[in-house]
């Protein structure tokens, strides 16, 4: 059994704090839900964790299994067993999937034969054409083939613990079906059950993944948190509670707004019912 | 007793005839747009002769299936094996080619500037291949010129003749020691209607080596050309390239890799000449500099009025993987025609961050995932250089390159 503690987390970019105290808990198998409006800093929680560049850490603490992540470098992380599915995966030209997770292999000394059989297999258990597991990394596939990609990475990678940052935008409902059940089936596994950090907007994530835990996430903390339900009831309320009551007087605008100026995706999903 | 230079007669008056021009000429200078930002102003070029002993010491670099192996030391040629040049196509010397002196600097001419007349003043054994009509040469033809003479100057000199319908590979490698020299190769290349050459030099000169290379081209009527170099040597290494495409429907790629490191500078400059209706010209270079390394890429796409329905694509990519290292880029257009088209793009930048993080968010330690960067860079140029037999070992050069400039890093 492994444990992921977020305790009092705080970053910024730039001037700007986005994190401002989150504080959160994860166990081997546990599905926790974060869900919340855009902007609210939701992706930089997950980034800061990963250690992705161009955040500062101005306090609190990270442990996998009491090791403190936030002082490795992001590949030290990965290698503890944390695992980040991207929202917009990187396009990579010039490396392979292949070649990725044989570096990969190889650096923690794993059979590196192995990886080709063990990208194949998950490729097939997912539905990810395999003429694009020598292809270069994300490179002019389409939003439900990159989100395809990152959950074959997972399967072989094998995490303690996986953050899926809006691994619902972008897909298909066939590919976000294939993706969330290989995501609870890794949840189930016997031996080594996946924790799961789920951050996204929308209960549609969680037909196939049944969250443990739901926290509302905005203006940089966590505002509440519950079962499963309360998923379903921010479907119904919105994050207008938190969005006006805290972010407007951070000076933030209300960004989630179907009908005024967005930029994402995920945005067009609203009108999906 | 350093062997005599035994060049035929007509060799010797040209040679002669040469040095004079040479010495009545203008020196290049930075300010010619030509040689701008380059490092000829730092260069004695009257202080360097050809060399009056072969050093030999150095094995030839074979690869496995060559039609033919050149080996050339210090200037001088050592031996032509032919045993496996199949057809009518033939690999020879100037001197014993009978129609050596209207061939010499056929493609050429005269030369751009005083550096074509150096050349000629200290040209030696020139290398001639020629390919008869509708004759097909897959395997590559290889020419190993390697020289270590202090104080010498080498001019290597190749001619490549496709006639109508034929096709020959040809790849170079260029290697000299660590003694203070200066090589000015010139490589004409000339495709006759319907023929295709694939050229490739390979650059591994010594670090106190000046390198300043004239590469010319003429594809005539539906002829093809691919001409690449892999440059990673020398202090100063420069290339010229004149891309001609002189017939109707004539095509090619000029190609380059190239990796710096130390203070050595690379520098490149290519001129796509569109003389002739319906011709197509496509240009991928790219590069990376690490330490104190600079390199210059300035490119220029001529179109004349000759050349309706010209396309001519132009790309210039540079990495630059230290604070220290310097890249410079200008890509230029100059067109008498309406009807093209014609692209051009330049960039210079760093490691992608995010794409770094990508591959480090699967638990790929930061140099192997810049290794593996790096080498996808590079990937797609290599993949369309003409001699497949030596990919594999270009790639490694840039991996090694690449890991003894991490290590110096991590050292530090």
């Amino acid at each position: 059994m492994s444990e992921l503690v977020i305790s009092d987390l705080r970053a910024r970019v730039g001037e700007k704090e986005i994190l401002k105290g989150v504080s959160l808990t994860i166990r081997s198998g546990e599905v926790h839900a974060v869900m919340g409006p855009n902007g609210s800093g939701k992706s930089t929680l997950s980034h800061v964790i990963t250690g992705k560049p161009g955040y500062v850490v101005t306090g609190g603490s990270v442990t996998l299994d009491g090791v403190e992540l936030l002082e490795l470098p992001a590949w030290e992380r990965a290698r503890a067993g944390l695992f980040l599915a991207m929202q917009y995966p990187t396009e990579v030209p010039g490396v392979s999937l292949e070649a990725m997770l044989n570096a990969s292999a190889i650096e923690a000394g794993r059979d590196s034969a192995a990886v080709h059989e063990a990208i194949a297999a998950e490729a097939a258990r997912i539905g990810f054409d395999p003429a694009l597991i020598v292809r270069p990394l994300n490179v002019d596939l389409s939003g439900g083939e990159k989100k395809r990609n990152e959950t074959v990475q997972l399967g072989v990678l094998a995490p303690k613990f996986a953050i899926l940052d809006e691994i619902d935008s972008g897909l298909d409902v066939d590919a976000m079906r294939a993706v969330t059940r290989r995501v609870e089936e890794a949840t189930n596994n016997a031996d080594a059950p996946l924790g799961v950090l789920a951050i996204t907007h929308y209960k549609r994530l969680f037909e196939e993944l049944e969250p443990d835990h739901v926290h509302v996430f905005a203006a940089g903390i966590i505002q509440t948190s519950g079962g499963a339900e309360l998923a379903a009831e921010l479907e119904e309320t919105g994050y207008a509670e938190w969005v006006d009551t805290v972010e407007s007087r951070d000076g933030f605008a209300a960004f989630d707004n179907p009908f005024g100026k967005t930029t994402f995706a995920e945005d067009l999903h609203l009108h999906e019912g | 007793m350093p062997p005599a230079l035994t060049l035929a007669p007509w060799l010797d008056e040209l040679r002669a005839e040469a040095s004079t021009r040479f010495d009545e000429s203008e020196m290049p200078s930075d300010d010619d747009e030509a040689w701008r930002y380059s490092r000829i102003a730092n260069i004695d070029l009257t202080r360097f002769s050809n060399p009056t002993s072969q050093t030999s010491s150095i094995d030839p670099a074979r690869i496995d299936g060559a039609a033919a192996t050149v080996v050339i030391r210090d200037g001088r040629l050592v031996s032509i094996d032919r045993s496996d040049l199949l057809g009518a196509a033939t690999v020879q010397t100037i001197s014993e080619h009978p129609d050596g002196p209207t061939l010499l600097n056929s493609v050429r001419g005269e030369g751009p500037d005083a550096i074509a007349h150096l050349h000629d003043a200290h040209l030696t054994d020139v290398i001639v291949v020629d390919v008869p009509r509708g004759v097909h040469v897959p395997s590559p033809i290889v020419i190993d010129t390697y020289s270590d003479a202090e104080s010498g100057l080498t001019c290597p000199h190749t001619i490549v003749r496709a006639a109508n319908g034929s096709s020959v590979n040809v790849l170079e490698r260029r290697r000299s020691g660590a003694h203070d020299q200066l090589v000015v190769p010139v490589v004409e290349l000339d495709a006759a209607p319907d023929a295709r050459i694939g050229y490739l030099v390979i650059q591994q000169l010594g670090s106190a080596t000046v390198s300043l290379e004239h590469h010319v081209s003429n594809a005539d009527q539906q002829a093809h050309v691919v001409s690449g170099v892999a440059a990673f040597g020398g202090s100063y290494a420069r290339t010229r390239a004149d891309f001609r495409l002189i017939g109707r429907g004539a095509s090619g790629d000029l190609l380059s890799a190239y990796f710096g490191d130390g203070s050595q500078m690379l520098d490149f400059r290519t001129f796509q000449e569109h003389d002739a209706p319906d011709t197509t010209s496509r240009l991928l270079f790219k590069g990376a500099v690490t330490g104190e390394a600079q390199s210059v890429y300035t490119g220029l796409i001529r179109v004349s009025e000759n050349a309706p329905g010209t396309n001519a694509f132009q790309t210039n990519r540079n990495l630059k993987l230290s604070d220290g290292a310097w890249a410079y880029s200008v890509p230029n257009l100059e067109i008498e025609q309406n009807d093209v088209s014609c692209s051009h793009a330049s960039t210079v930048g760093e490691i992608d961050e995010d794409q770094r993080f990508y591959l480090e968010s699967r638990g790929v330690p930061t140099t192997t995932a810049e290794q593996l960067l790096v080498s996808g860079f590079f990937a797609e140029v290599i993949a369309q250089f003409p001699i497949d037999a030596v990919k594999v070992e270009l790639q490694s050069i840039i991996d090694d390159a690449l890991a003894v400039d991490r290590a110096g890093r991590d050292a530090a």
